[in-house]
Order: C-alpha cells, then structure tokens, then sequence
C-alpha cells in the first residue's frame, strides 16, 4: 500500500477521481482496477516485491517513462503523435556525454544544454507538421532515424561514465526528504492535470484532437498550439533522456533504443487514442504505473526478458480491447 | 407468382433503450412503383431501412418479400433477395476506378480467370451506364467525381445487381437541380425495368415529381399513405408534423440607418471565384442562390479565412480589414454555420456543451482556466433560447438529430456576439419541423440588427427568406434581385 500513499500523497489520484464525469470512470477505474489487482498478485507470489526497497526502485525507474509519456499525451489529446522520443532520449543521453567529455561546460549548463537540444527537436517537428505538413508520423520517424543516428555519431557508439552530482541529483537526490523524481513528476501530472481538465488551453487541445477541422472552423488556431504541443514534447523526451543518464550515470544512445514503443503502450494503455481528443493525464499515469508493476513484478518472479515482453504486449491489447468492446 | 406487392411489412416494431424507433409499422410496395417515404427526423424512416436491408433486427412483426415471410438476419441476405440501399453517406472506394465500384464484390465480373479482364469491365460499365444515359469514363477514379456522379455510380451498382429493389436514402441532399433532374431520369427508367423505388426525401417537392405513393411516418408509427397524385404538399406537410405549419413571410425590409455594413470587394480566387462584390447590412438576409459548383460553397470558406484568397479585399464600415483566419473573422463579428455539418461544424465525440462554447473558450473562467458554473450558464441559456433538444449538455452530439446539431452550430455563433452570420445550405438533411424552427431563429438574428447571408440551393428557402438575393453562376455574381421582384423563374434562368 506504500505505493497508494505516494500517490495520495501527492494529492494527485483523489483529484483524478473525483472529477471525472461518469463516461470516463469506467476507463479509470478499469485500469485502477487492473494496477491494484496486478499489485495484489505479485505482492501474494513474491514478498520481495511488496518491499519498501523494491517499489521505492520501481517508481523512480519510471520516472524516465513517466515524463515521456505525459509529454507525447499531451501531444496526443491534441490529435498528433511523436515517435520521436526515443530518438530524442539518445540525442540528448549522447550529446550530454559528449559535452562531458569536452570538459568546457559545467553539468549544469550541459543539463541545460540538453533540454535546449530536446525542444530544437520539438521545434523542428513542430515546424515540419505544422507549417511544411508533413504528416505526423512519417515526419518524427524520420527525426527519430535522424537523432539517433546523430546520438552515435557524437559518442561513436561509446558509453560514458558520468559521475556528477547535480546530474545524479535528478534520479537519487532528494528535497526536503522525499526523492526528488517523487517531488517533480506529481507536480508535472498534476500541472498536466490542470491544463488539461481546468483549462481554457486543455480544452482548446481536446477540441482541436476531437476534429482539426471543425475547430479551425470554430476559429481555434490549431496549427499554433500543436506547434507547441511538439516543442512541450520534445523537451520532455529530452528530460527523460536526462533520467536515463542520471540513473545509470552512463551517457550514451543506447537508453533511447526502442522507448518510444514503450511510451506510447503506456499512454495508449491509459485510455489515449491515436485518433485525438480522447484520453486523460490520470489515465495515463495509471498506464505508466502498470507498465512498470509488470516489468519489476515480472523480472523479480525471475521470468525472462524476452517473455516479460510478450506479456507485456498482451496486456495492451487485451485493456485496450476492453476499451473497444465498451463503446 | 408471387403477390402484387414486392415487399410487405408488418407490425414492425423496434425498441432502443429510452425511445421506441417503430411501433406497428406497415408498409407495402408494390412492384414496380416508386414509393415515397417522409417524415421528420427521428420519425423512424432510417430504422425502417435499416430493417429491410437486414442491419437491425425488428423486436416484433414481419417482413413478406414477394408474397413469402423472410426473416432477414444480416445485410447479405436483403442483398440477396434484391434489396439494395443507396445511404445518404455514399459507400464509394474512391481509390477505385468507376468500372471497379460497380462491379466491386461480384466474384465473377471481377476475377473469373483468377486475374482482372480490365477489358471486359470497363466495357461492361460502359454499357451500364450509357444504359442509365450518363458518359462516365470508366477508368476515372472514384474520388475525383463529383458527389452526383458518385451517386450514378451507386445506382450503377445496384442496376447490374439486378435489384428488385432499390432504396434511396436523401438521394439529393448534395445534387443541383441538374443533377437531380438526371437522377429523376434514371429513376424512371429503372422503374421502367420492373424495378421497385423507396425514395425517401425532406424534399417535398421531389416527392411530388416522383412518386407513385407515399407513406408519411412520425413518431416511429405509420400515419397514411396515399396516392401521391391525389395529396397535397399542405396535406403531406400537416400529416408529417401533426399540426399546421404556417408559411411565414419573413421578409421585411425595414433597413437600419446604423447597422453594420460588411463589404467585400472583387474577391478572386483562381479557377473558383471570381471579381465577386457584395455588401452585407446589418438587420438584412442576403440570399446567394446557385447550383452545385456555382461557386457558392467555396465562397462561405473565401469569406471566413479558409479558402486564400488570390484577390479580394473587405471592409468593415468601411475600413479596411483583413481576413485570412476564421479567428480574424471572428473578431471582426463574422460567424459561419459551414456546409458540412459533422466535419466542419462540429466535433461529434464532444458534447453539446463544448461544442457550444468552443468559439469562445477564452470568456470561460478568469486566469486561463474554464469556471464550470459559467460555461453551464452560458449554455443552458442557448439551449433554451434555442429549444435544442438533447438529454444533457453533456450529451455527445453525435447522438443528436440533424436538426438539433445544426441549432449547436448556430449556437457557438451566437455565444460569441456575432455581427455577421454566413450560413451555408443551413437547412441541408433536416426534417420540416426543424426546418421552420432554423428559419424562425434566423429572422430573430435579423431582427437583433445582425447582418445574415444565406448560400442555399432551395429555391424555397431563398425565396422566403431573403430581402436580397444574388444569383451565382461559374465562380461569378450573374444577377442581384430585391425580395420583391425576385421569383423563381429569374433565378434558375441565371443560375443555369
């Protein structure tokens, strides 16, 4: 239950629940139903994973996963998709490594640096959708190929070590006694939360995903807020792509291989559609909590890699059927 | 063999949670005829249709095609009884070529010796269609016809099926007097060919020109059918709403010294528009009237930002604005009802009350953020004034009927203190009910002191509604008329 109290302590899941309208529970509680279950069934087959320790890990080991997937929902709400997160996450894990290893720069600036790099990304998917028109998907598999490309050029396909304290701090520092990842993603869901349930914007970015053409007939300038959408997103992606390097203090492309598949199960786990306007930033931290409660409850049961991905493929189809088969 | 009626029915009645669609509902067609189905939206014609082409399965009654009870259990077996449905919604493959469509899903004219006779096909629809009096390059895509070329090629479809019978749901909704003239032509000579037509329309006027009888549903029962040549319009009109409709006269030309005047100056879009010079006062209808492809459909778009202009210039009282996004308009006061309504008029997964205020989201809360109290306000008052019928505001509109998403539409136009209302073919796929009530609500606008054009293809509607009327014609302004010397001669003579 330790895990319940982090959230609630964050203020957060309450919130979520008490104001969702009606149509919308039963996709929350859904996937509510399904974290608590999941908790349940490993907490019975392993007391490793019902300890303090192990779901302490586990959470911050989302972190990374977590600020992705608030970012491309974000995204997606607004009827876009971004695949180029992963592409991203190398780029920037690369380019703080190579900037390491020029030893001109302070880590703080790097850090800095890297988010700049994260939103050039955005900014540049940005422009190419929004002004060129470009459809979404080919358009960031393309910066995806692209940066990850650009990632092992800078590192040459090495890893570097990178033992910093500030850049550690992201992923094992804490304020005011609670882990710093425990402080800052709560604050990003529920700033999330706010925009897109509270605000004038957050609607503004449900209507442009529920129809593109219909809200430009409405006078909403559409093409202005996905250009941002992408940039919020981008510089996101590059923040994960900092947990990453923090977390294993290791600088290098290879964190981004294969995350963006990763992200978008989760968001799309979380009562997103691909076709816009749908979905829900409690929803998705719901899905991003489950992704990782079957991935550490899995790996501790000692099930292989290769099968913990089977698994867990199954599952998105099978919650995500669910969500079918109700509407 | 069989009976004098191709297909029966009776006691048809079906059950959806909260309403009842069809309750006792008799209805037969006799071989050969041509059938007109009326009534207002939500009266039940779709259901109907959609139980005698096997999609929705009656809770009580039956079905006699040919003399013999059938129970039709899914869409195959009506097909294969002869039954085929042309829907409003056209079900064309636009990526294939005309040939393709007609012949699509026939085993045999597409792949007898395992690979397409391209010859063979194309020659085949060729004869189809010459047959129907049409000249269709068969080789043509499907997506580059137009909407009632589309349709010809739907009827193709069900002509070479062999139908026994054919079903047409709001065949003209999106055809001009042209076309639907065309349409009218190969209807009859379907009938000609022992062929049974379901023609269902708004459009009273077709239903006088085409059909043998008609049966007038409301409220999901049968109230009559008769023999159209011994009806009226009036008695049709009395029989689908229940009560009397009185024929207002809107016109009144009573023009405000002070109102809002709207200029638009030699607007030019290439291939499209072309030198089109009109102003708009405040407390005025201007009717445009034109056929399809006059130009008038794009012309709501050139004025509201949508369509960039090549030339064109507007003034507001005048000074010189510009307008290159539906948000400059708005600012100017400009509001647009479009010509499609579910694509561009509304988002159908959101509900009433988003749709409605999402021209003016900004004026929903203070600091950025939305005040549900005030948006529940500003709603509910549109929904009264508006009488739009809906079971909340939190209802998605795609469960609306036309009617009543159209009123949505206006509302979100209204809720941002317009000056100026462009509504295109406003009345477009709505039953007579509603009809009155969107025409009512546009004389209270003009009343209110707002400016209004109306682009419609009925010459009814334009007629009534208007206190001045422009003719176009080929992307160009052909004729403008005052309320009193237009009729209806004068305008088709410019508008074709």
């Amino acid at each position: 239950m330790v895990l319940l109290d982090k959230l609630n302590s964050s203020g957060n899941l309450k919130m979520i629940i008490k104001s969702i309208s009606l149509e919308k529970i039963s996709t929350t509680l859904i996937l509510f139903f399904v974290l608590i279950s999941l908790f349940i069934v490993f907490s019975l087959l392993s007391p490793h994973f019902r300890s303090y320790n192990n779901i302490f890990r586990m959470l911050i080991n989302s972190a990374a996963i977590a600020v992705a997937a608030l970012g491309l929902s974000l995204v997606m709400f607004g009827g876009g998709i971004d695949l180029s997160i992963g592409g991203n996450v190398a780029l920037t894990s690369s380019f703080v490594a190579y900037l390491y290893t020029l030893e001109v720069f302070s880590i703080n600036t790097i850090i800095l640096l890297s988010l700049i790099v994260g939103l050039i990304i955005g900014l540049i998917n940005g422009i190419l959708i929004t002004k060129v028109g470009i459809n979404a998907i080919i358009c960031t598999l393309g910066t995806m190929a692209a940066t990850t490309g650009l990632g092992f050029v800078l590192t040459e396909g090495r890893s570097v070590l990178i033992r910093e304290e500030n850049l550690l701090f992201l992923s094992r520092g804490t304020l005011g006694g609670i882990a710093f990842p425990f402080v800052l993603i709560p604050s990003l869901y529920l700033g999330g939360y706010l925009l897109m349930n509270k605000s004038q914007v957050g609607r503004k970015i449900y209507m442009m995903g529920s129809n593109p053409k219909a809200a430009v007939f409405s006078s909403l300038k559409i093409k202005k807020y996905s250009f941002v959408l992408y940039i919020f997103c981008g510089i996101f992606a590059a923040y994960s792509g900092l947990l990453f390097t923090s977390r294993s203090a290791v600088g290098m492309p290879q964190h981004g291989l294969g995350f963006e598949l990763e992200v978008i199960g989760a968001v799309i786990l979380g009562g997103t559609a691909l076709e816009g306007g749908k979905g829900t930033v409690g929803g998705v931290l719901l899905g991003v909590l489950i992704m990782a409660v079957i991935f550490n409850g899995l790996t501790i049961l000692g099930v292989d890699y290769y099968y913990v991905q089977i698994i867990r493929g199954a599952l998105i189809i099978l919650i995500v059927a669910t969500y079918e088969i109700r509407t | 063999m069989g009976s004098e009626y191709i297909l029966k029915t009776e006691n048809i009645t079906k059950k959806f949670p909260g309403v009842t669609a069809l309750n006792d509902v008799d209805l037969s067609l006799k071989k050969g005829e041509i059938h007109g189905l009326v009534g207002e939206n939500g009266a039940g014609k779709s259901t109907l249709i959609k139980i005698i082409a096997g999609y929705h399965q009656p809770d009580k009654g039956s079905i006699y095609f040919d003399g013999t009870e059938k129970t039709i259990l899914n869409p195959k077996i009506s097909e294969k009884l002869g039954i085929q449905v042309i829907y409003q919604e056209l079900n064309s493959f636009n990526e294939l070529t005309v040939a393709e469509n007609i012949f699509i899903g026939n085993q045999k004219m597409m792949s007898e010796r395992k690979f397409v006779d391209w010859k063979k096909l194309n020659t085949k629809a060729k004869e189809i269609l010459s047959w129907l009096g049409v000249e269709i390059d068969p080789r043509r895509k499907v997506g580059n016809l137009s909407v009632a070329d589309k349709q010809i090629i739907e009827i193709a479809r069900a002509v070479y099926k062999n139908s026994k019978i054919i079903i047409m749901d709001e065949p003209t909704a999106a055809l001009s007097n042209e076309a639907t003239e065309k349409l009218f032509e190969i209807i009859n000579s379907c009938q000609k060919q022992g062929v049974t037509i379901l023609y269902i329309s708004h459009r009273l006027e077709e239903i006088f020109n085409i059909t043998d009888r008609v049966t007038v549903l409301r409220n999901g029962k049968k109230i009559k059918t008769l023999a159209t040549n011994e009806t009226s319009k009036d008695d049709i009109v009395k029989l689908m709403v229940g009560k009397e409709l009185k024929r207002n006269k809107f016109k009144n030309s009573k023009t405000n010294k002070n109102a809002n005047v709207l200029s638009v100056k030699n607007l030019e879009v290439k291939g499209i528009l072309h030198n089109i010079s009109f102003d708009i006062h405040g407390g005025e209808v201007l009717g445009i009237y034109g056929l399809v492809g006059s130009g008038k459909a794009e012309l709501s778009n050139a004025l509201f930002g949508i369509l960039k202009l090549d030339k064109g210039e507007f003034y507001l009282n005048d000074k010189k604005i510009k307008i290159n996004h539906p948000y400059k308009a708005k600012k100017i006061g400009l509001g647009l009802i479009p010509f499609e309504r579910k694509t561009e008029g509304l988002a159908l997964e959101k509900n009433v009350k988003e749709n409605i205020t999402v021209t003016n989201i900004d004026s929903l809360g203070k600091r950025f953020l939305i005040n549900n109290r005030i948006e529940k306000e500003k709603v509910n008052r549109w929904v009264d004034e508006l009488d739009i019928q809906a079971p909340s505001i939190s209802t998605k509109v795609n469960t609306l009927s036309g009617g009543n998403q159209q009123k949505i539409v206006v509302a979100k136009w209204l809720e941002c203190k317009t000056n100026f209302l462009i509504l295109n073919e406003p009345t477009r796929g709505i039953d007579v009910g509603a009809k009155e009530e969107i025409y009512n609500l546009i004389d209270d606008q003009r009343k209110k002191g707002k400016g209004i054009v109306i682009i419609s293809s009925e010459l009814p509607e334009i007629l009534s509604m208007s206190d001045r009327i422009l003719v176009m014609n080929k992307g160009k302004i052909k004729a403008e008329f005052s309320a009193e010397e237009a009729n209806k001669e004068k305008l088709v003579s410019f508008a074709v």
